[in-house]
């Protein structure tokens, strides 16, 4: 009986915890909280009170919306609920204190340029049970009016000159080549996945890239062919590189910054551009004669071989957003974080 | 005592069961919904007629309000009724347009569905491998059940980018600077805009 009690312990933690609910106020009243796993809603703006830290109302005409008023306790002298919208006016909240949880990151709250509405939405929420999206993660963008020049002159440089030249590329070589380019080129940048997987401490999945660099170098006649994509524990073995690394090691993204050409970047990934850089073999040796300074660029992300796949990435975010340049930083961040938590 | 744990048992098998019978669900729905939308592609000529062929598809496969809430996001109960009708009716054209965009007619991209979890009570996520134009994408499916009207898909992540949330981002902005005024208008500019 007792290890069936612990396991229902762990399966379902709540029906052991105190019996305090949690509770926000809003221009509804009180409104409990639903908790995820018994956690509080990520970077909330909102202050929320154990329930035996909300004053209880005195009187029915003390309680204009008794449906958001928590469940009554025998308390001898309750005071008025705080926040109503009816006729009493509403005393401060009386020392919550003691049982407040503030969520600790803090923005102002939203400034309405608009006068107040007629007739505001009488019961809908701020957000809804299900709601999850106020944990997006965000990034600092202190220089936001340079990033935004920055992000048109790249839009408009895709527009004129990026895209004509993909279109190009695309006309004068068949698709099976174009596919063979990226093959070796993905193929060659083998050390920066194996480094960084290792650096991840991931040794497990530095293991099957170097048998997905042998097996494709090998039957894949040089990584023209892919033969890797036939076993789907090579197939999927997720991409790294030294911007992951860092995120593993606990290194924050930093400010966002729009490059000239390359596009979105935090600091911390352009610090780690430079280190998939000096990882990728292109940028060790000329490749038959060509200088180095050449060959340095093929081998960054924004080369001719990756540009339709980066251009339709573009598209994808800007295309019927309503800010471009929010979506595609949102986009951005997003994937980021994606990548690193694999 | 041994009643008590036989019930505690029952209560936790039944739990399961109902959590299973929930994704089994929400899976079957969603691969309904995306062979259809498949066909809808397969059988489109230009972009413009995909996005007509999919339109009821999605109308009856997405929930709209849901989506349209929770992309405005906290600025949302201050919209009154008739605003609030408009911003679904100019988020369900761009999410449709937004949807039918990532699809080119006659190419059909192939789906792989891994295991359905549900994440949250109400809620199941539905991961899928989707292979398209020689790339692959991992792509998640939220779904719920909103009042009671079937399953219904929330959001789509793309390669871990979530479309509500990208217009949360964007949404919320608006609303911070001129409130529900230029969250509408903006949409309505994003409609003109991409016409």
């Amino acid at each position: 009986m007792f290890v069936l009690g612990a396991i229902v312990c762990v399966l379902a933690p709540e029906a052991f915890a105190e019996s305090d609910r949690i509770y926000s106020y809003t221009t509804q009243g009180t409104v409990p909280v639903d908790l995820n796993q018994g956690r509080l809603p990520k970077n909330s703006y909102e202050t929320y009170y154990l329930e035996s830290a909300i004053p209880q109302p005195s009187g029915p005409k003390a309680t204009p919306k008794p449906k958001a008023t928590p469940k009554p306790k025998a308390t001898p002298k309750p005071k008025a609920t705080p926040k109503p919208k009816a006729e009493p006016t509403p005393e401060p909240i009386p020392n919550p204190k003691p049982a407040a949880i503030t969520v600790t990151k803090k923005s102002p709250p939203a400034q309405v340029a608009k006068p107040p509405k007629s007739s505001p939405k009488p019961t809908a929420p701020p957000v809804d049970d299900l709601d999850e999206y106020s944990d997006t993660v965000k990034i600092a963008d202190p220089i936001e009016p340079a990033n935004r020049g920055v992000f048109w002159v790249n839009h408009y440089l895709y527009k004129f000159a990026v895209r004509p030249l993909t279109k190009v590329y695309q006309t004068v070589l068949p698709k099976p080549v174009r596919t063979a380019v990226h093959n070796v080129y993905d193929n060659a940048e083998y050390p920066v996945r194996m480094v960084n997987h290792l650096l991840q401490g991931k040794p497990g999945r530095a293991d099957l890239e170097t048998r997905k660099f042998l097996l494709n170098s090998t039957a894949g006649v040089g990584g023209i062919f892919k033969p890797s994509d036939r076993f789907p524990s090579l197939a999927e073995v997720p991409s790294a590189d030294t911007g992951q690394t860092f995120a593993k090691w606990g290194i924050g993204h930093g400010a966002y910054v729009v490059l000239p050409v390359i596009g979105p970047r935090s600091v911390r990934d352009t610090v780690g551009l430079a280190g998939d850089v000096a990882l990728n073999p292109l940028t060790w040796v000329p490749i038959g004669g060509v200088a180095q300074a050449i060959s340095i660029p093929l081998s960054t992300p924004n080369t001719v071989r990756n540009m339709d796949s980066r251009l339709n990435a573009y598209d994808a975010a800007t295309e019927n957003a309503v800010d471009p340049y929010i979506s595609l930083r949102g986009s951005y961040i997003q994937y980021r974080e994606k990548a690193a938590s694999k | 005592m041994k009643t008590n744990a036989f019930l505690l048992s029952l209560i936790l098998s039944l739990s399961c069961g109902n959590a299973f019978a929930s994704t089994t669900e929400a899976e079957n729905f969603l691969k309904k919904s995306v062979g259809e939308v498949v066909e809808a592609a397969k059988n489109a000529k230009d972009a413009p007629a995909l996005a007509s062929a999919v339109r009821p598809i999605l109308l009856k496969t997405i929930s709209f309000d849901a989506m349209t809430r929770r992309a405005v996001g906290p600025g949302w109960r201050q919209f009154t009724d008739a605003e609030q009708k408009d911003a679904i009716g100019f988020f369900t054209t761009l999410i449709i347009r937004t949807y039918s965009a990532k699809f080119t007619p006659g190419e059909l991209p192939d789906v792989l569905y891994k295991a359905a979890t549900e994440t949250a009570p109400g809620r199941v996520e539905v991961a899928t491998t989707t292979l398209y134009k020689g790339s692959r994408y991992e792509v998640v499916y939220r779904l719920e059940q909103p009042e009671g009207k079937g399953w219904r898909v929330t959001d789509v992540v793309i390669e871990g980018v979530s479309m509500i949330a990208n217009y949360r981002g964007q949404l919320d902005a608006q609303f911070k600077s001129g409130g529900a005024g230029a969250v509408l208008g903006s949409l309505q500019k994003s409609i003109d805009s991409s016409k």
